[in-house]
Formats: structure tokens, sequence, C-alpha cells
């Protein structure tokens, strides 16, 4: 772990220096070293301790590594060299302001972020934890004024919840005298739901997730992708933490999955409609979140009910959720990075045959999106089935109050992964297929091969851990022992792995053979579309992102929020028709807008005392002095 | 109705007294029925009303443009455009210049046609036919869409244009009976009658077998209403609908086949005439024959009418506004089920209808047309019963037209199943044609179309466009 | 739902039990007998279409008006037989005397014998054509009985049968169709206008240039071709007697 981290923290030489290339092939080489020891961490007993003392109230500092936090180190580990590699080529093709402070501040949040995960002592993990959000702030701003206004959206809200991550941790430590994460077993109520508040902000949950559709597309590509893949998964680690400490009460496990329900279904309702390429992926990351966070409920139902089926099937779906979805968000944000690239442009709405210009592109993004549809073949659908059949574990004999939530689960699950599927079938088809909309998609050109190298072994991954799920479900393992999980529904779970492994081999080989017959016997001769023999047909005469939602637009009605401007026909001749429609974040306009408005408002009260002049500011103090004067010789 | 103007009857005037008189008489509740120019250089408009036809004529105006009546009277847009495409005289601030029938052999003005486009990106343009997926005749549709939601319809015409006005005006116009049976196929005895009345008023024949060539009209409407409404239940999958009126029909035309041996009466007129009689075993077969279709008919419309999924989807479903039925001059059913009253055999009648009434339905819906239709046909029935018994029996009538008179401008209005046909020709020398225009009412009522989907449904959008019934040959030409 | 018994009831059975072997109203315009005496050149005087010449009657430019059988009983009649259709243009030209049309020798490949898919492409017709091409398809004709269907899109199609006398309008519309129609495919004319052009033949606007380049394998005549000639053409060719 030590020589890991040192050459991490010497990745810091050739950031200052612009080298970009020595910066990732040092990030790779620590990373490897990184990934070694969380590997054996994992599989092995042993147990990685250091303890530092420092001085109160500091106290006793314990970095040690569980087996929880050598799941997501080696996720980190194995994605962190990714995304760096691909920003090492992305940033030569769109260059930002200052490199070496951006690659300064990549390399810090890389850095935090594995110390996260090791640091048992909640200050020192504050610390650690607020240079997160300080680095990933700087690496998300750009040069434009409305991306310097989202980025600073975003620091103001990991602020806000580190807030309630301090107000947690304080309580916590004046309950328990500690400030060791040994405190936080069978803690209070109230410390508890503030730090799981707390750690919502950064995972993503309703109604705290607002902040990722808006810092996701202003960031570049790779840093979206390490934010979305990796960095929201700090804050699950923080809630898996807490779980694994804590007993829930059902009432607490059914108000979980009420929220992770509720911040699912959000999600995809922004998602359909949405033409911001990374906006929606950004939206997508907060579904996802969601599902695992109804698997992690689901989990929990089981333990409180005694039922060890559901309980590690429930526990099987987060963490192999959470490890798919690091590789096929990953996947897409350097997909649509490298869209970005081609076509300068993130709106839906422009693009359209890509595939004919991007075939490896198009390509490997078929998987990504199959992926995030949860569609067989893919990982994907691997953690949404563990989930669906915890569920389906809930046995009859259960009681309503088991079954009301389970039953949630349920239909949320159904309903949003449909939902998901049709979002993402309608963005995979306006970039990809048709006619090119917009002179940005006629001209893009497919990437380099350092570009499209990341993407290619995330497709890999991608399709071997759900071909083969249980190479997935043997690095999962270890992880569900710890949580003292029955072991024998596991055996289960891998033999169904199995069965599904050789069911889709038969699939592929079969393919396979019908593939070359048909290359064999089939003589194929290429024609022109039809198009009811019209001759000129224009590339508008294709569906928008409107026509591939709108139908289904009409049911969602109620629980829509859109802005829309219309000019019909006027008359029998019209002149002009057109309409346009936004679907912003209701939440940001009706709650945090407004608020932020009274408490400008009131804090613009203060503003007499915030004049700018030195001889108010020296009375002012004055002022001051006397009073407390006042009151320690007056009082005390 | 046959009017005869000589050429004295018609003094060219000036274009303002020209247009002037034209915006008083529809100012006054006149109707266009016809404006056109000619190869003279010689504008006309023809305006009626309730029985009183006026024509008007002008010289083409020079420069070659005048101030576009359009604006005021939507009425004229079709036309001014045909006049536009035609002899390039260009009417000034007209809304909708483009090319009525569309040349669409050269790529180029395929490409640069001025469809009407949207800038937003979130409306897509639908483009359809010209080869439709049924067997219909070809045309091009584009639509503007909003989702799935119509925000715009424009419909490029022209793929059947054959030059049947040249062809009218080539040789002997009293040998052009085939040539106008064919202008549109459906349409045999509505423009086959109006070809006859306008060769007899030009050659000062009078014909005698009136009363034939009526009962062949009413048969021919029955037979066309029946199959609009067959494909009308198609549309909705109301298959008993579909097949029951189909076979139907197949018993109407085949009553029209033994009169004259072609199922959509092409053979059985003849300019002063019909070619083939009724004797007195046919009329009485054909009464029961009509009797039995009557019972046929009622009962199938009324289990249609009252089929609440069928009605769901014509109830509100292209809407054709009162207003614009009436701004926009549209004649027959597209008309009459928006509420306006127009009918050829009322406002410019040539037969005494006993008892004849105009029916009209008020909410202009695909609803309304389809009851429309089954109105008009228990109508034309009780015509053709009451017709029937008062026919004499006699054989074929055949007098043939002596020569034209030269100098003359004909002009016949037919009430035909779709609307109001009307002919103008005028006579060149004893044999030929100087010009024949022939207006068939498609050529006005695909406006309604166009109006009456905005707001619909794309997937309504064919039981729209039947409901209309439209002929692209009649409007081609 | 009583009134839709009631109406199915009362309108019984109508399909023709046998659309090869049915009867026609005498009446109806068929295959015309010359006269071996007939004067050719004074019918083709009154002839519209001037169908005639020295070796007979051409049904392809024949539209049925019978103005020749009124005005010379004598030289010429139609029988009602509906039998009329060939497989080249040539056997459409009857000879005076001759009773019937020569047979039709062609016959599509044996996998069309029980399946065929017909894409019509409508070239400027007078919709005659067209809607006894859909009459065939109703609850009387039922061509479908045979395996027969009309298809909305041309990669469905075995054949494409043309109505209509090409307007030149349509000549880039149908050559796109006939291309869009994946091999094996054939070529059905319908009604007098595709065969010749018919009453439209010398007009400008028509352009029959595709005729030259891609030949045919089924002539049906008629103005419009009865649905019984259809069916009847087009089940020869299928091999069904």
């Amino acid at each position: 772990m030590s020589i890991g981290i040192l050459l991490l923290i010497l990745t810091i030489i050739p950031a200052l220096w612009k080298r970009s290339g020595y910066f990732v092939i040092l990030w790779v080489l620590g990373s490897a070293f990184l990934a070694f020891e969380y590997m054996e961490v994992l599989y092995s007993r042993s147990l990685q301790e250091f303890i530092i003392t420092m001085s109160p109230p500091v106290g006793i500092v314990n970095i040690a590594l569980n087996k929880l936090s050598a799941f997501f180190g080696v996720i980190f580990s194995l994605g962190l060299p990714l995304g760096m590699f691909y920003g090492h080529y992305y940033l030569k093709e769109h260059p930002t302001k200052d490199l070496c402070s951006h690659l300064f501040w990549l390399g810090l949040m890389g850095i935090s972020m594995h110390c996260v995960l090791w640091i048992r002592h909640s200050l020192v993990f504050l610390m650690f934890w607020e240079l997160m959000s300080l680095s990933s702030f700087f690496c998300v701003l750009n040069s434009k004024k409305e991306n310097i206004q989202a980025g600073l959206n975003y620091l103001i809200t990991m602020q806000i919840g580190a807030a309630f991550l301090i107000a947690g941790f304080v309580l916590t430590y004046l309950s328990s005298g500690t400030f060791d994460f040994s405190g936080f077993e069978d803690m209070n109520p109230i410390p508890m739901y503030l730090i799981l508040i707390g750690f919502a902000f950064k995972a993503g949950v309703f109604p705290f997730a607002s902040w990722l559709a808006q810092a996701h597309p202003v960031a570049p590509s790779h840093v979206s992708g390490i934010m979305s893949s990796m960095l929201i998964k700090t804050g699950f680690y923080g809630i898996l933490l807490i779980t694994s400490l804590n007993r829930f009460s059902l009432r607490e496990i059914a108000a979980m999955t009420l929220i992770f329900c509720v911040s699912a279904f959000w999600a995809v309702s922004h998602l359909l409609f949405e033409r911001n390429l990374k906006r929606a992926l950004a939206f997508s990351s907060v579904e996802n979140v969601g599902i695992a966070g109804m698997g992690l409920c689901a989990g929990l139902l089981g333990i409180h009910a005694h039922m060890p089926a559901m309980a590690l099937l429930g526990f099987t779906g987060v963490f192999l959720h959470l490890f798919f979805h690091s590789i096929f968000k990953a996947h897409l944000f350097y997909t649509s990075g490298n869209i970005f690239l081609a076509t300068a442009s993130l709106d839906i709405d422009e693009m359209g045959a890509l595939a004919k210009r991007m075939p490896y592109t198009a390509l490997m993004a078929l998987a990504g999106i199959m992926a995030i549809s949860a569609l067989p073949m893919t990982n994907g659908f691997i953690s949404e089935f563990t989930i669906f059949k915890a569920v389906f574990e809930t046995p009859d004999a259960a009681l309503i109050t088991y079954i009301l939530p389970s039953l949630l689960i349920l239909i949320c699950l159904a309903f949003i992964g449909a939902l998901g599927m049709i979002a993402f079938l309608r963005i995979y088809a306006i970039l990809f297929l048709g006619a090119p909309r917009s002179s940005l998609s006629k001209s893009a050109k497919e990437q380099k091969l350092g570009n499209r190298l990341p993407v290619f072994f995330l497709t890999l991954a991608i399709l071997i851990t759900g071909i083969f799920p249980n190479i997935a479900l043997r690095f999962v393992k270890p992880l569900l022992r710890w949580f003292d999980l029955d072991m024998q529904q596991f055996a289960l779970l891998q033999s169904l792995s199995l069965k599904i492994t050789y069911v889709y081999l038969i699939i592929i080989l079969l393919s396979a053979l019908l593939l070359v017959i048909r290359r064999l016997c089939i003589k194929e001769k290429i024609g022109s579309t039809w198009a009811c023999a019209y001759p000129k047909v224009n590339p508008r005469m294709q569906s928008s992102s409107l026509t591939y939602i709108q139908p289904l637009a009409y049911f969602l009605k109620p629980i829509t929020y859109k802005k829309c401007t219309h000019v019909k026909a006027q008359s029998a001749f019209p002149t002009n028709i057109e309409y346009h429609e936004e679907h912003p974040d209701a939440l940001w306009d009706f709650i945090v807008k407004p608020a932020t408005k009274v408490i400008t408002r009131f804090f613009a009260l203060f503003n007499r005392i915030h004049n700018g002049k030195t001889n108010s500011y020296i009375a002012w103090g004055l002022a001051f002095l006397v009073f407390a004067l006042i009151w320690v010789v007056g009082f005390k | 109705m046959i009017v005869r103007y000589s050429k004295e009857d018609i003094e060219p005037q000036k274009l303002d007294i020209f247009l002037s008189d034209i915006r008083e008489m529809l100012l006054c509740g006149f109707m266009p029925l016809a404006f056109f120019g000619t190869d003279e250089k010689l504008l006309y408009s023809l305006m009626g009303k309730n029985g009183d036809l006026r024509l008007l004529c002008c010289q083409f105006p020079n420069p070659f443009h005048y101030p576009s009546l359009s604006v005021e009277f939507p009425c004229f847009n079709t036309f001014e455009r045909e006049l536009h495409q035609q002899y390039g005289i260009v009417p000034i601030n007209h809304p909708w210049l483009k090319n009525v029938r569309h040349n669409h052999q050269s790529s180029q003005e395929i490409e640069d046609y001025p469809f009407l486009r949207s800038k937003s990106k979130l409306i897509h343009e639908v483009g359809v036919g010209p080869v439709h997926a049924g067997v219909i005749e070809p045309g091009h549709f584009r639509f503007l869409m909003r989702g799935e939601i119509i925000e715009h319809l424009e419909i490029q015409l022209g793929y059947q244009y054959r030059g049947m006005s040249q062809l009218l005006c080539k040789g002997n116009l009293a040998h052009k009976m085939s040539l106008a049976e064919c202008i549109a196929g459906d349409t045999v005895i509505g423009h086959g009658t109006a070809y006859c009345q306008i060769v007899e008023s030009l050659s000062n024949t009078q014909s005698q077998a009136q009363d034939i060539r009526i009962l062949l009209l009413e048969m021919e409407r029955v037979a066309m209403h029946l199959s609009t409404l067959s494909s009308l239940a198609g549309d909705v999958a109301y298959i008993m609908g579909q097949n029951i009126f189909a076979a139907i029909r197949t018993f109407v035309i085949n009553s029209t086949l033994s009169i004259c041996g072609s199922r959509f009466g092409k053979r059985a007129l003849c300019p002063g005439g019909v070619n083939y009689g009724l004797n007195s075993d046919q009329i009485t077969r054909l009464s029961s024959e009509f009797e039995k279709y009557t019972r046929h008919i009622q009962n199938t419309s009324e289990a249609l009418f009252s089929t609440t999924s069928l009605l769901s989807r014509f109830d509100d479903t292209g809407k054709l506004h009162t207003n614009d039925a009436l701004r926009f001059g549209f004649t027959g059913i597209s008309a009459k089920a928006s509420g306006v009253p127009v009918d050829a055999r009322t406002d410019y009648p040539d037969w005494q209808y006993p008892g004849f009434l105009v029916q009209t339905e008020i909410s202009g819906d695909v609803y309304a047309r389809a009851h429309l239709r089954y109105l008009e046909i228990m109508q034309s029935l009780q015509i053709i019963l009451a017709l029937l018994p008062t026919i004499k029996p006699h054989a074929p009538l055949l007098e043939p037209p002596s020569k034209l008179e030269p100098g003359k401008i004909a002009i016949s209005i037919i009430e035909s199943a779709r609307g109001r046909i009307v002919h103008i020709a005028k006579s060149k020398d004893e044999y030929s044609a100087l010009w024949y225009k022939v207006i068939d009412p498609s050529f006005v009522n695909w406006q309604a179309l166009s109006l009456s989907v905005v707001g619909e449904q794309i997937s309504d959008f064919p039981l729209c466009n039947k409901s209309f019934d439209l002929s692209y040959c009649g409007s081609d030409l | 739902m009583l009134d839709l018994l009631k109406s199915r009831l009362t309108h019984g059975y109508q399909a023709i039990a046998n659309p090869l072997k049915a009867d026609i109203h005498p009446a109806f315009p068929g295959m015309p007998i010359l006269a071996k005496s007939a004067d050719l050149y004074c019918l083709n005087d009154i002839c519209p279409v001037h169908a005639f010449s020295e070796q007979g009657l051409d049904l392809g430019k024949c539209t049925f008006c019978g103005l020749c059988s009124r005005e010379h009983p004598e030289m010429i009649s139609f029988s009602n037989d509906f039998k009329i259709a060939a497989d080249t243009r040539d056997k459409l030209i009857i000879a005076p005397g001759e009773l019937e049309l020569s047979k039709i020798d062609f016959r599509l490949p044996r996998r069309f014998h029980h399946s065929l898919a017909l894409r019509n492409v409508s070239a400027g017709g007078c919709n005659a054509c067209e809607m006894e091409l859909s009459a065939s398809n109703n609850v009387n004709f039922d061509i479908s009985r045979y395996g027969v269907e009309i298809v909305a899109s041309p990669r469905h199609a075995d054949a494409l049968i043309l109505t209509g006398p090409i307007t030149a309008n349509m000549t880039e519309a149908l050559t796109e169709t006939w291309q869009a129609i994946t091999d094996p495919k054939y070529l059905i004319l319908c009604g007098t206008c595709a065969i010749s052009g018919g009453l439209f033949a010398e007009s400008a606007a028509i352009d029959r240039a595709f005729l030259k380049h891609w030949e045919a394998c089924l002539y049906i005549p008629g103005c419009p071709a009865h649905p019984l000639s259809i069916i009847y053409a087009i089940t020869t060719i299928m091999g069904i007697s």
C-alpha cells in the first residue's frame, strides 16, 4: 500500500510539469500496486492496519482496510487509471485552460478517494472528504461562465452535505466519546440520520441529487466519468458503512425503500425527456444509485425478517450493481466524450447517422446501452436480475409489513427498468441511426485509438462479467461472508449463474453459426431505404427526440414539469411553426431557487454592515470589543 | 345545369372592373365556381349563387400581375395558383403561391419545392407517398409533426397529370366520350354527363334520355358512398361493415353493369342521349333489387353507427369548421358535413327531384361525413325507386350531335358523389373546342383535408383522408 | 350487437364459389369476336384509339367502348367471356374469326404457385383499374383464397402490378418501386392504359420509357379490367387451372 500511495503522490510531479503521459503511467503503476493490496485484503484474512497518534482533540487515528473498503478500493484502482488514460487523450483534443492545475487536482481527487476508504477516524475522514469535494470541484471547472455557476452549485451542495456529516459526527462523538468509526456501532437515530443524509448528498439520492445533473454536463468527459462511476460510490460506501455497523428498524428500512424508489423514479422521469447527452447520463446515475439502494433495502428486509435468501440476494445485488454501474457508466461517459470530440455538441437533436461515421464507437456504445438497460448478455442484466430475485424470495407467509416494501421495490424496479430502456433506446437511435440531423454530425469522424481503447476495455468488461457472471460473483463473495450472510444461498446463485452462462454460450454459438451460413448462402444487395418512392428525402424526415417520447409523455404528464413555447399554425397558410420544450429540475426551480433568493435577501439586510468602508469595520470591531468586555466583566 | 353564352354575351372587361365586380358579387354571397385563364389571353371567372350564374371575362393583365383575391377571399387560392402555374400571372400577396400540379420530372424542382419548414429541432417532417401503402392513386403528403401530433399538412399533387385538357381540345369534340369518362374513373357518369351536356349545348341539340342519366348518376352516387363507407369501416377494423358494404356495392355496380356492360357506367352515355335503354323487365328487376339494397344498407348502417368502438374513432376526429368550409368554397360532402348546404341538385338544377332537400350535418368530423354519406345513400335510393317506374321502356337513343356552333361558350354543372363538377368549354369551329376547362370538386376540396388534420394524431390521418374521399386524378387531370 | 347479427344474417353468403367458372351478365363486353368479313379499315375509323390494324383488333389498345359493335354489329360483337389475358403483347391481337385468345404459356416458378405478393403502382390511371384491383380482394371475388395478396411494401412483393398509362411525373417513382422489389420479380400490366397507354398514348404528359427496359410477363386488358379477368390471369400464371 505504501508503495502504491507513494507512486500516486509522485504523480504530482509530472502534473506540475504538464507531462500527462508520465502522469498516466505513474497512476497505472500506483493503482496496480494498490489493487494488489486490496485484493489481498479482500481474499485473505490479513488486515492492514496503521495507527497514527496525533495530538488531541484528534487523538488516535486508525488507518485500516476492511473488506468493504477493499471492495471499493479494487473498483477505484481499476477505474481511476482508465479514467486518467482516457483523460490524457481527451485533453489532447479538447485542452483545458490550465493543464497543470487540472492534472494536479485530478491526481489529488484520486488520492483522496483512496484515502477516504482507509481512514477510520471521523475528523481525518472529513478532511479527506472535503479534499475530495474540493479537488473534484476544481476538476469540474471550465472557463465558461455558466460552467463556473454549475461548478459552484456543486461545491455548495457538497458543503451542505458535509455540514450534515459534521453534525452527525459531532453528535456521535458526544454520545460515544470517540472519533473512531467504532463509535458508529448502534448509534442513536438522530446522528445516524444526519450522517446518512450527508452521505446521500454525495451518492445522489433524491432530494439531494440535483447537483449531478448540473455538474456532469459541464465537466470534461473523463472527469464526468470518474465522478459518476467512482466519486458517487464513496457516498454509497458511507451508507454501507453505517449499514454494516447498525441494525435498522422496519420503519427505517421502509423509509429508505421509499426514498430510493422515489429517487430512481424522479431520475427516470427526467432522463426520458433529456436532450443533453451528459445530463441524461447524470440522471441515469441517480437512477442506478436508486436501484442499488433498492437492492440494499431488499437485503436489509431479508435480514430483519430472517429470510436468508432475500438478504443474500439483496446484498449481492447492491454490490454487483455498484461494481457494474462503475463499468458501464464510465463506458458511456467516455463514449459521450468521444461523440463530443467528433461533433462538438452534446445535443442529441443535432446528431444522427453516427453509426456510419463512427462504427467502432457505435458498436461499443451498443454494449453500453444494453448494459444500462439491463438487457441479457450484459452485466446490467445480472445485477438487476439479482435484485428482482431477492424480492421474489419474499415468502407467502410473510407479514404484510414485509410484503409492502418488497412489493414497492418490485413495482418500481420493473417500471423504472422499462422506462430506462425506452430512454436509452431513444438516445441510441437518435445518435447513431437515421440520417445526420445537422452539419455537426455530418462531419463527425471516428476518434483516435487512444480515445477508443478505454471504451474497448470497458466493453470487454461488460461482456465478460455479463456472460460469465461467476467471475463477478467470486469477487463479491468475501464481502458477503463478511456481512454474515447465508453462503448456501450464494452457492445456489452461483450454480444459477453457471446455467445462465451456458445458455448465453449456446445462443452465441448458434448466432455465430447462423451468421456464417448467411454469409455463405445469401447474396446481399444493398439498396436505398424505401421512402414511398419520394426521390429527395431530407434529414428532417426522421424522428426527433420528441417523437420517441411524446406518446409516453402523455401518460407521464401528471409528474412532469415542463416549459414549452409553441407557435401554432395561425391560419390556413402558416408562415412559421415552432415548438420548443424544456424539462427543468422542478426541485431546483421551486425549492432551491426561491430558498436561495430568500436567504440572499436575508443576508442582503446585512449589506449595511458590509459596506466596504474600513471606518465602519473598525467601528463594528470596537463595538464588539466593548460588548464582549461588558459580558465578561459584567456577568462572569 | 347547362348554360350557353355566345361570344357577344361575354365581353372582356378591364381588369379593375373585373376584380371589383367579382368582389361585389362575393360580398353578395356569390361563390366562384371557376377562375381560369385560356390561351386566348383571357381570364374567366364563373360566379354562381342559387341558380344565378354569371360569367365574367377580362384580358390578361399587363404587366403580368394583379392584386390577389385570395387575401380577402380564400376560395380563390387554388384557382390563382393554377393560373400562375399555367400562364405565369402573379397574384400579388397570394399567401401560398406554389405549383398546384407539381412537375415531378425535374430533380431540381423537386429539391427546390418550398415546403413549409420549421426551424425547431423538435418538429420533424413525415413524407408519405407518392407510392402509398394501399391500392390508391399517387400523391405526396408532407406533415410537420410535433411528436405524434400533426402541426401542419402540405399536399403536393401532380403525379397523375395526363394532359386531359389538351387531349379534349385535340380533334373532334363530339368523339371524346371515352376520354371524358376517364377524367376520374369512379365518377364516370358525373363527368360523362357534364361532357355530354357541353357537347349538346354547343351543338344545340336536346338530350332525350335525361331520366336514364339521372338514374345512372344516382346509382353511381350510391356506389361511391358505399365504397367510402366500406373503406372507413375497414380503417377502424370494423371488418363486418367493410365487407358488407363492399358486397352491397358490388350489387349496385353489377346493376349498372346489367344496363350498360360496365360496372362503372362506362359506355352508357353519349352526347345526345344514352347508348343503352331500359326495358320493362329490367325496370322491374332493378326496382326489386334496390328495395333489397335499401333494407341491407339500413341494417348494416344501424349496426355501424351504434358501435361505440367505431364511434370513438370517428367522433371529433378531423374536424372541419363551418367557417372554413364557407370561406374556402368547399363543395360536396366535405362542405355539407360541416353544415354548408351546397348541392348542385338544388343550386343549379336541371332535373326536378321531387321533394328533394339538401341534407347536412353540423359537426364536420369524420362521423359527420360518414353519417351524411349514409343519409345521402338512403336519399339516392329513394330517388331511384321513385324514378324507375317513370322511365318509359325504350330502346337506346342515339341522336348524334351535328356540328358545333363556333364561338359559343357552354357551362355544365353536375353534382357528383364528391361534389360539384363544372365543365366549361368554348367551341373553336364546327368540330373542336378552343379550350375545355374541367373542375372536379377535389381540385378545391384537397384544402379541406389540410385544414381538418391539424392537431390530430398522425395515426388518424388515413381515416380523415378516406372520410373526404378525394380524387387525385380529378384534381391533376 | 343484435344489429350486427341481424345485418350479418340477412346479408347471407356473398363469395363467388369459383371465380374461374363464374357467370357474368351478358351485357359485359369481354372477348370481342371479329367476323371474318369485317372491314377493318372502316372499324378503325370509328375506333377512338384506332385499335384495328391489318392483323385484327389489338386488345391492348381497345377500351371496350363498344362504339364499333353498336355501329356495325355484323362485323364485331363482344361476348361476355372475361378470360382475356395474355403473356406476350402479340397474343393480344385478335384476328378475324378467332373465338378466344391464344393460351397463356408463361408460368411462375413453383414457389409462387401458392403464394404471390403483389405491389400495385398507380401510374396515372383514372382510378377505375385500381378500384377493380382492390375489388378482386373483396368478399365476393376474394383473390386471396389463391394465396395472392397485395402488400404495402415493395420489399415484401414478388411482382409489380402496374395500372395507368405511366405519366411523366410518375416515371421516377415507378422505377424506384421496381428497384426496391427484390429478385426474382415480375411485371404485370393491368388495364388498357398500362398495356398501351390507352386513350392517353399520344399525350405529352405520358412517358412509357420504363416498359422499354422491362418486359411484362402478363397483360390483362380491360377498361377497367374486370376482377374476374384479373383473377383468371393471375391464377393462370400461378398454375391454378
